[in-house]
C-alpha cells in the first residue's frame, strides 16, 4: 500500500516536473550568456569574426562573448523571432535591406546615447552617415560598397575585345556584348541579364534624375524610366546577346552565375563580390564602374554602408556592446582579422593597414571604391521598408518579360502599382 | 462538505495517476499546438509585424485575400500540384505494390529500396539534387541530347518547373506503396481463385476484386496524401531558391505564406493565410469523406458498395 502511494506520487512528480520544464522552456536563452553577438555570412566570415572576438576577449578578460552564426537566409527568420520574443542578441549584424524595418519598429538602440566610446572619425563620411535615421544613430557601418561591373578580361581579350574603362556607357555595353556574342558563338552570351537587378537599375534611375525612392519612402522613379530599362534588356535578350530567361533564373548564385560558368564575360553587382567571384574562376576578373549615361560620369552610383553593427534596444550591456563595436571598427587586430570578409573596409586607415595586393580581386575592388568615391552622387536615404519585397518583385517582373508573359510597359506599370501598395502599408 | 463533493474529490484522486501519465501529451497539446493555434487565429485579425505589438484590424486580412493576385496564383499552383501529384503518386504506388505482391524473391529488399525515396524525398539535399538533374545542363538534358533533343531548363522554365516538382512527389511513392502492400496481403486468395475458376482474366480480377477490396486503403492513402501535398514546402522552397519562381510558377501556398511572414513581416496576413489553408484542407477532407460511400467498400455493410 505504502509503496503504491509512493509510486503514484513519483508519477505525479514526474508529470509536474515535465510541466515545469516545459514552462521554463519558454524563458530559455540569454541571462547568463554574457554579450551575445550575432552575424550572418559564410565560413570565411565566421572564422574572421571569431578571431576578432577572440582578440577582444584577450584584451578584456572580464568580457564574456557568445557568438551566434547563421547563413544570410536563415539569419533573418531567427533574428525576427528572437526580437519578437524580447531575446534579440546584444550586438548583431544588420543589412541595409532590413535596417529601416528594425529601426522604425524600435528594435535598435540609439547609439548616440552611448556613442562616446564608438569612434567613427576614421570612417568614410558617407558610411558614417548612413546609419543615422531621423537624427538617431541606429547602426555603425561596417563596410563600404558601391555598384560595380565585373569583366572577364581573359575571355574578352581572347576574342580581341577590349576591357571597358570607367566611364563607359550603356550603349557601349550593348555594343561590346553584341560583338562578343557574334565572335564567341557556341552558347555564350555577351553579358549577364541584369534587367531584374533592382539595385543596378537604381544607378540607371539616378542617371535619369531620381533615386528609386524618396526620402520618406515613396516610389520616386518614373514608369517611363522603368519601361526604358526593361526594354533595353529585352532587346539584348531577344537578340541572344543576354541569356534567355531560363538560363538567367538558373544562374542566380555566385557558383552558377554566367560569369563563373564562363557563359558571359560581363556581370554586375556590389563591388566586394569581386572577392567572391574571382576564387571561383581561372580567368582574370576586372572590376569596373557600372555603365554611365551620355555624360560618362559615375554620379549615378553611390558609396554607402551595406551592413551595420547594431545594438538591441533591449540590451542590458549597452556600454560593453559599444566597446565591442568600437574595437571591431578601429583596433588593428580586428581590422586584420576581419580583412575584406565583411566587404571593403569602411575607412581609409583600415584599407591601407591591410595593404591589399592591387592585382588581387580585393585590391581591384578597393581601387574602384577609391576612384569613384569623390565623384559619386549623394547617398540615397536608408532603404524603405518593403525594399526587399520590391527587389523580388522587380526580378519576377523582369523574368516574366523574358518568358514572354509580359512586356516592358506592362511590367513597369505593375511595378509602380506594387511599389505604391508595398510602400504605403 | 456534501457527499457529492467527496465523491468528486475521491474520483479525481483516483484518476490523478492517469493525468500524470497524460501530462506530457497535455502540455504538448496545450503549449505547442492549441495555444499557438488560438494565438495565430487572433493574429489573423491583426496587423502584426513581429517586432511591434499586434494591432486589431478586424476582417482586413481576409478581405485582402480577395484582391491579392499572388495569393490566387499560389492557390492555383497548389491545387494543380495536388491534383496532378496525388493521383499519379497513388497509381504508381499501387502499380508497384501489385507487382511486388506477386511473390518475388527478396521482396523485403525491394520494399526497402522502393521505400527509400519516401525517407529522402522531402529533404533539402534531394531538392538540390533535383535542381541539378532537371537543370539546363542537367542529367535529363544530357540524356535527351543523346537522341538529339535540346531540352529547356526544366526547373527554370515556368511551363515545366511545377511538373518537375510533381515528378519529385511521385518518386516518393514508397509510403503509400507499403500501405498498399499490407492491404493487398489482406485480400484472401480464395476470392481470386473463385474468380479464376469462373474465367475472370487478370484485368477483370484487378478491377472487380483488387480495387473494391482495397478501396478502404486507397481512401486512407488519398486523404493522407492530399493533406500532405497541400502542405508541401521544402521542394518548392529549395528548387526555386525561396522565390517560388520562375515567375511564380512554383509558388506553393505554404511558400507564399512563408514569404509574407518572414520576408515582409506580415505575420497577421500570414496567419490569415494559414487559417484559410486549414479551411481548404478541412473542406476537401470533408468532401473526401462525403464521397467515400459512393466508392469505398466496407465489409460490414452487406452488399458492399451501396
Amino acid at each position: 500500500m505504502t509503496a503504491h502511494v509512493i509510486g503514484r506520487r513519483g508519477f505525479l512528480g514526474l508529470g509536474a516536473g515535465l510541466l515545469a520544464a516545459a514552462t521554463a522552456g519558454c524563458g530559455f536563452g540569454g541571462a547568463d550568456a554574457g554579450l551575445r553577438v550575432a552575424w550572418y555570412g559564410g565560413a570565411p566570415v565566421h572564422e574572421a569574426l571569431d578571431a576578432a572576438l577572440a582578440a577582444f576577449t584577450a584584451g578584456h578578460p572580464d568580457a564574456q562573448l557568445a557568438a551566434e552564426r547563421a547563413a544570410f537566409g536563415d539569419y533573418w527568420d531567427k533574428l525576427a523571432t528572437q526580437a519578437a520574443g524580447g531575446q534579440a542578441p546584444d550586438v548583431f549584424r544588420m543589412s541595409m535591406s532590413y535596417f529601416t524595418e528594425y529601426g522604425q519598429r524600435g528594435a535598435l538602440l540609439d547609439l548616440g546615447e552611448v556613442a562616446g566610446s564608438i569612434r567613427v572619425g576614421d570612417l568614410d563620411p558617407s558610411v558614417a552617415d548612413s546609419g543615422t535615421v531621423d537624427g538617431r544613430v541606429l547602426g555603425i557601418g561596417q563596410s563600404t560598397i558601391t555598384h560595380a561591373g565585373f569583366v572577364n578580361r581573359t575571355q574578352l581579350e581572347a576574342l580581341g575585345l577590349e576591357v571597358p574603362q570607367r566611364g563607359w556607357t550603356w550603349d557601349e555595353l550593348a555594343d561590346l556584348a553584341r560583338s562578343f556574342t557574334a565572335a564567341a558563338g557556341d552558347g555564350r552570351y555577351g553579358t549577364v541579364d541584369a534587367g531584374g537587378i533592382m539595385q543596378i537599375f537604381d544607378v540607371y534611375a539616378r542617371q535619369h534624375g531620381t533615386d528609386l525612392f524618396t526620402a520618406d519612402g515613396a516610389l520616386a522613379v518614373g514608369r517611363d524610366v522603368i519601361e526604358e530599362w526593361f526594354t533595353f534588356w529585352d532587346a539584348l535578350r531577344r537578340d541572344g546577346v543576354a541569356p534567355p530567361a531560363d538560363v538567367t533564373t538558373e544562374s542566380r548564385t555566385f557558383e552558377t552565375s554566367t560569369l563563373v560558368t564562363g557563359r558571359a564575360p560581363i556581370h554586375f553587382g556590389w563591388v566586394q563580390q569581386a572577392t567572391f567571384y574571382q576564387p571561383l574562376m581561372r580567368d582574370v576578373l576586372e572590376v569596373v564602374a557600372v555603365p554611365a549615361g551620355a555624360d560618362r560620369s559615375p554620379a549615378g552610383q553611390f558609396v554607402t554602408a551595406l551592413d551595420f553593427w547594431c545594438v538591441s534596444s533591449e540590451t542590458g550591456e549597452a556600454e560593453r556592446a559599444a566597446q565591442l563595436i568600437d574595437f571591431l571598427l578601429n583596433d588593428d587586430r580586428a581590422i586584420r582579422a576581419v580583412g575584406v570578409t565583411l566587404g571593403i573596409p569602411p575607412s581609409e586607415r583600415a584599407r591601407s593597414l591591410l595593404g591589399v595586393d592591387p592585382a588581387s580581386a580585393a585590391g581591384k575592388a578597393i581601387a574602384l571604391v577609391d576612384a569613384v568615391s569623390g565623384q559619386v552622387g549623394p547617398s540615397p536615404a536608408p532603404w524603405p521598408r518593403g525594399y526587399g519585397e520590391l527587389q523580388e518583385t522587380f526580378q519576377r517582373l523582369s523574368d516574366e518579360i523574358g518568358f514572354g508573359q509580359s512586356d516592358p510597359a506592362r511590367a513597369a506599370a505593375t511595378f509602380a502599382d506594387e511599389a505604391d501598395r508595398v510602400l504605403s502599408s | 462538505m456534501t457527499a457529492g463533493a467527496v465523491m468528486t474529490a475521491a474520483r479525481l484522486r483516483a484518476s490523478l495517476p492517469a493525468y500524470a501519465f497524460l501530462a506530457p501529451w497535455i502540455v504538448g497539446m496545450l503549449g505547442i499546438t492549441l495555444g499557438p493555434m488560438l494565438l495565430s487565429l487572433y493574429y489573423s485579425f491583426t496587423d502584426y509585424a513581429l517586432l511591434g505589438d499586434p494591432r486589431w484590424t478586424g476582417w482586413d486580412n481576409y478581405a485582402r485575400l480577395l484582391t491579392d493576385e499572388r495569393f490566387h496564383t499560389s492557390l492555383r499552383v497548389t491545387v494543380v500540384y495536388v491534383a496532378l501529384s496525388v493521383p499519379l503518386e497513388l497509381a504508381f504506388a499501387l502499380l508497384v505494390a501489385v507487382v511486388l505482391n506477386r511473390g518475388l524473391r527478396g521482396l523485403a529488399a525491394y520494399r526497402a529500396i522502393y521505400y527509400l525515396p519516401s525517407l529522402l524525398g522531402g529533404s533539402v539535399a534531394v531538392a538540390i539534387l533535383w535542381r541539378q538533374i532537371f537543370g539546363r545542363d542537367g542529367l535529363v538534358n544530357d540524356v535527351l541530347a543523346l537522341v538529339g533533343v535540346d531540352g529547356p531548363g526544366w526547373v527554370s522554365s515556368p511551363e515545366y518547373s511545377l511538373l518537375t516538382l510533381v515528378v519529385l512527389r511521385v518518386w516518393q511513392f514508397g509510403a503509400p506503396m507499403v500501405i498498399f502492400l499490407a492491404g493487398l496481403r489482406q485480400i484472401p486468395d480464395d476470392v481470386y481463385e473463385a474468380a479464376r475458376i469462373d474465367g475472370a482474366g487478370a484485368v477483370a480480377r484487378f478491377v472487380r476484386i483488387t480495387l473494391p477490396l482495397l478501396s478502404p486503403i486507397i481512401f486512407f492513402n488519398l486523404v493522407l496524401q492530399t493533406i500532405g501535398a497541400f502542405q508541401a514546402f521544402t521542394p518548392a522552397f529549395i528548387v526555386s531558391g525561396g522565390t517560388g519562381g520562375p515567375s511564380d510558377s512554383t509558388l506553393f501556398y505554404t511558400l507564399y505564406l512563408y514569404q509574407r511572414a518572414f520576408g515582409s513581416f506580415e505575420m497577421g496576413y500570414a496567419a490569415a493565410l494559414a487559417w484559410v489553408l486549414l479551411l481548404v484542407i478541412g473542406v476537401l477532407t470533408g468532401l473526401n469523406f462525403l464521397f467515400r460511400r459512393y466508392w469505398v467498400f466496407t465489409e460490414d455493410e452487406p452488399g458492399g458498395v451501396r
